[in-house]
């Protein structure tokens, strides 16, 4: 009798601790992002840290310079090198975070050095635009007007005049992305006679936009640097490019390293970190809380403040010592954070309100064709913001708001949200995932003891409970495993990727056409078909090795927002995904003998495309066909690559 | 006594399944709400509202029910909401729910109005030469629903006076029910396999059988008759021309409505709620000559 009640008693205890794990698992799994950073003992700098760490930065420069500690930076060891990547960006930087020093002794000494270089044939340069945009920010920095210095309009013979003479992108897309930051940086206006408005440029920008989100300095390999940099450029313009700037902060989150850093190049290194730290708060993000740069609990601050030596000094890599140019690069980084934290506009704003883009057609900017949000755009009617724009009142009339001006103010307050409403990394996957399943499998063994304890054991009332319980913990487990994400979040989740090998897919229904007459009237009515028939010319798609033309279909998808169904895996017979539609185009959407189907460099495999890994550079041509695939249409349209 | 019991059931039949096929071969969601509302409307009117009330509150279940669980297995549509188990959710996938759940309420609900006007001795003598087993299954089934209901009680209140169900716990009673509910649907199963033995051992299905029934086709059902073949005929017309076209995969959309298609759903809604209108109009003039009495 005695052990017997022993028994019970163990057998309660055991089933209240499943229970109770059951529950605080299932609470648990939304907040997990954030207990994760908590157990992974996640460093959050404070303003005093980052000032700190600037301090030391800048004692080291004056050292290493041969100076002393005390020794004014601008006005006397930097003014020498005045208008050169040497000093510049550490000018606007001090300035910007607000630290004092002799700025009108080195607005003089750039003063001088833009008169003695505009003397020469080729002014500041003779293929970098990047160097009138350089000198138009230390220029802002120090309180002087980049309209006039030493005798020269810097912003307009850098930005919307320099096509006159080169193209901004001479030396590659940052001419083209630091030309609108500097067009920017106090809201300038192009005159109606100049070679290329705000608009143009900004167009250009968004058109080279590589697929994967992600931009490059010259051809299609995306580099973080220069992402983080178009988006320094983009981020003023949310509101007209919101889906072009969701796609590279999603590439940027993909290329993250596990310690937090970033790699260019192949080499994983502080400046990198610093131009996406740049970015972010550019955005209105905060780099040391946005769950996306949240890598384990080491996010892109954490990694730059870790390249820093005993010296103040900032190594380019793990390996290195004090590094000229990331010490230069982290100490923007730094700015940024700070002026951030003060709720101060982002690093390259130096006032004048927002830019305005004077005359937007819907369609003028934003994905080619796609004005998902038509008349949308309000237009700044005239309001020619001028040098003076300060004197308007901000926001009036105004196309765009300042993000980073809105999110930096509301960084003052404890706020936990983003600014930018983005996703956050989509389908479980990694731990998320794995904390995920354990509260799937905890909730379903929690369920099913409740409901015995309930049934077996207690009676009246209790048995309400328990079986209440049983109840509650099932349907928690179903949500689980349901996982219920946004539409958008889903989409970044299908973004995902580290690759840095391509393949190209390509969509064609030109078959549909050909047998117009069994076409869906509902298809026919909307404007679903394209004329061509081709729902996706040949597209470079980032792949992974070991990815399935099933997995690649559905990242392009998402990276293009085309809609395609698709019955799973696991529901059909032959143990491979069967896709039912693209872009709404269906099996039987087209006769009883319709449907996808795909090939790979020409040739049609034998089974579903979820079971058929590709190699890198592989060709996936997906096609409609009408007559189940017969020997006709394949051969037509596989012969047109 | 009321028009609808009084008319030939042969009219009644040839309303009835015009009516329904309307009802059923449509996804028009103007067409299904006029066949809910006149489905409601017939049925408050017919068995009164207390009655209709909790089959009112079981097809409202349904709808809801049809619309979540289409989108689970549907992921056409043009109009993403929220992605559950990886796939996509649609808006246009919920409306199709919605509208197929109304219909499917709709139907049940005519089935119960028209079973008090359509009584199984009218569906013996309409089909009882022609297909005895069939009729005999039909009127079986039409029966059977209430009678369950009727056994389910009974079982329920004799288990109640043998001293069972005393438990405060919400969950016994809802344990106690099942139990009922298993055991009457054995109950069910035999039940029907006797009522099938004891119609044969009448000589039901055997030739030369005769059954006597009182149904004159008068004046009245031929005008009957009359309106139900040009409401039956317009509406197919109707559909044949396209008047009933609604397309909801991409896109929710629908043909440009002309004047042909107007008269079209007049007509329709004429057919949903003229048995209403009738039995209303009886119920008051009845109600009238009562007051006079």
């Amino acid at each position: 009798m005695d052990r017997f009640k022993h028994k019970r008693c163990i057998f309660r205890i055991v089933a209240a601790m499943i229970i109770v794990g059951a529950f605080l698992i299932t609470s648990m799994v939304p907040f997990a992002p954030a207990i994760q950073a908590y157990a992974a003992e996640k460093t959050v700098y404070s303003r005093q840290d980052l000032v700190d760490a600037a301090n030391g930065i800048l004692n080291w420069c004056s050292t290493a310079a041969g100076g002393t500690t005390s020794e004014d930076l601008p006005g006397g060891l930097f003014a020498e090198h005045a208008g050169t990547t040497d000093s510049d960006w550490f000018v606007i930087a001090m300035s910007q975070m607000g630290l004092p020093g002799d700025y009108a002794g080195y607005l003089s000494a750039l003063a001088k050095n833009v008169q003695s270089r505009y003397s020469t044939p080729d002014q500041l340069s003779a293929s970098k635009a990047t160097e009138w945009h350089r000198i138009t920010l230390a220029v802002l920095a120090c309180g002087g007007d980049p309209r006039n210095t030493g005798g020269a309009d810097l912003i307009a013979d850098g930005t919307y005049d320099r096509g006159l003479t080169k193209p901004l992108d001479t030396q590659g897309n940052n001419g083209t992305i630091f030309a609108l930051i500097a067009l920017d940086s106090k809201n300038y206006t192009a005159p109606a006679g100049a070679y290329e408005g705000r608009e143009a440029i900004l167009q250009k920008i968004l058109d080279v936009q590589l697929p994967g989100g992600g931009f490059a300095q010259l051809g299609t390999g995306g580099d973080v640097d220069v992402t983080a940099m178009a988006l320094m450029a983009l981020a003023p313009y949310r509101e007209t490019c919101g889906a072009q700037i969701d796609r590279a902060i999603a590439y940027l989150s993909a290329q993250q390293a596990a310690n937090g850093g970033f790699s260019s190049r192949g080499v994983e290194n502080t400046e990198s970190a610093a131009q996406v730290i740049m970015a972010l708060t550019a955005l209105g993000i905060d780099p040391q809380k946005d769950s996306r740069f949240d890598k384990n609990g080491n996010t892109p601050v954490s990694r730059l403040m870790s390249m820093a030596l005993p010296s103040g000094g900032i190594r380019h890599t793990e390996s290195g010592t004090e590094d000229w140019m990331a010490s230069q690069q982290a100490l923007c980084a730094i700015s940024a954070l700070v002026r951030q934290m003060d709720g101060k506009g982002s690093l390259y704003r130096f006032g004048g309100g927002s830019p305005a883009l004077e005359q937007v057609a819907p369609d003028a900017i934003g994905e080619s064709g796609d004005s998902e949000d038509e008349g949308g755009h309000t237009t700044a009617s005239g309001s020619a913001v001028g040098e003076n724009a300060s004197d308007l009142p901000s926001g009036e009339g105004l196309a765009v708001e300042d993000p980073a001006q809105d999110g930096a103010g509301a960084m003052n307050g404890d706020v936990s949200e983003d600014p930018v409403d983005l996703p956050e990394e989509g389908t479980g996957t990694g731990s998320n995932g794995l904390t995920r399943t354990a509260g799937i499998l905890l909730g379903i063994l929690g369920s099913g003891l409740c409901l015995r304890i309930g049934l077996k054991k207690s009676t009246g009332r209790k048995k309400d409970l328990w079986l209440l319980l049983a109840v509650v913990l099932a349907a928690a487990s179903l949500y689980l495993l349901a996982n219920p994400q946004s539409f958008e979040q889903f989409r970044a989740g299908q973004l995902n990727n580290k690759a840095g090998d391509t393949v190209t897919v390509s969509i064609d229904c030109s078959t549909v056409w050909d047998n117009e007459e069994d076409l869906d009237p509902a298809l026919t009515e909307g404007d679903y078909i394209p004329a061509d028939g081709i729902f996706l010319a040949e597209t470079s798609v980032p792949f992974t090795d070991g990815e399935t033309a099933f997995d690649v279909l559905m990242r392009v998808a998402a990276m293009e927002d085309l809609q395609v169904d698709y019955q799973g895996a696991d529901s059909t017979l032959y143990g491979t995904a069967y896709i039912r539609g693209i872009q709404h185009l269906y099996e039987f959407s087209c006769g009883p003998l319709s449907g996808w189907t795909y090939s790979v460099n020409g040739e049609f495999p034998d089974r579903g495309s979820s079971g058929y890994p590709l190699a890198p550079g592989d060709r996936v041509e997906w096609i409609y066909t009408c007559d189940l695939g017969r020997y006709t249409d394949i051969t037509e349209a596989g012969e047109t690559p | 006594m009321r028009l609808l019991t009084n008319l030939h059931p042969a009219v009644v039949l040839v309303y009835i399944v015009s009516l329904l096929g309307v009802v059923m071969f449509t996804r028009h969601p103007l067409v299904i709400a006029l066949a809910l509302m006149g489905s409601v409307l017939f049925l408050v009117a017919a068995v009164g509202m207390q009655a209709a009330g909790k089959v009112l509150g079981l097809s409202f279940l349904l709808i809801l029910l049809v619309t979540l669980t289409n989108p689970l297995f549907m992921h056409r549509g043009v109009t993403p909401l929220f992605v559950i188990f990886g796939k996509v959710v649609t808006m246009e996938s919920l409306m199709y729910g919605f509208v197929s759940g109304a219909m499917l309420a709709a139907v049940i609900l005519w089935f119960k109005g028209i079973g008090t006007v359509m009584t199984s001795d009218k569906f013996l003598y309409l089909f009882g030469r022609i297909f005895p087993k069939l009729s005999l299954i039909l009127s079986m089934s039409f029966r059977f629903i209430p009678l369950f209901a009727r056994q389910i009680r009974g079982v329920y209140q004799v288990q109640k006076t043998m001293g069972m169900y005393d438990s405060r716990a919400i969950s016994d009673r809802f344990l106690g029910g099942a139990r009922v509910f298993s055991a009457v649907l054995t109950w069910a199963l035999e039940n029907a396999i006797d009522t099938a033995n004891s119609m044969r051992a009448r000589g039901y299905g055997i030739p030369g059988r005769t059954s006597f029934s009182l149904f004159a086709f008068g004046k009245t059902d031929g005008i009957a008759l009359i309106v139900a073949l040009i409401l039956g005929t317009s509406a197919a017309l109707g559909a044949w021309n396209g008047a009933l076209d609604f397309t909801y995969y991409p896109a929710v959309s629908a043909p440009e409505p002309e004047l042909a298609d107007l008269a079209v759903w007049i007509l329709i809604g004429v057919m949903m709620l003229l048995p209403a209108m009738i039995e209303i109009a009886d119920r008051m003039l009845w109600n009238l000559y009562r007051s006079r009495m």
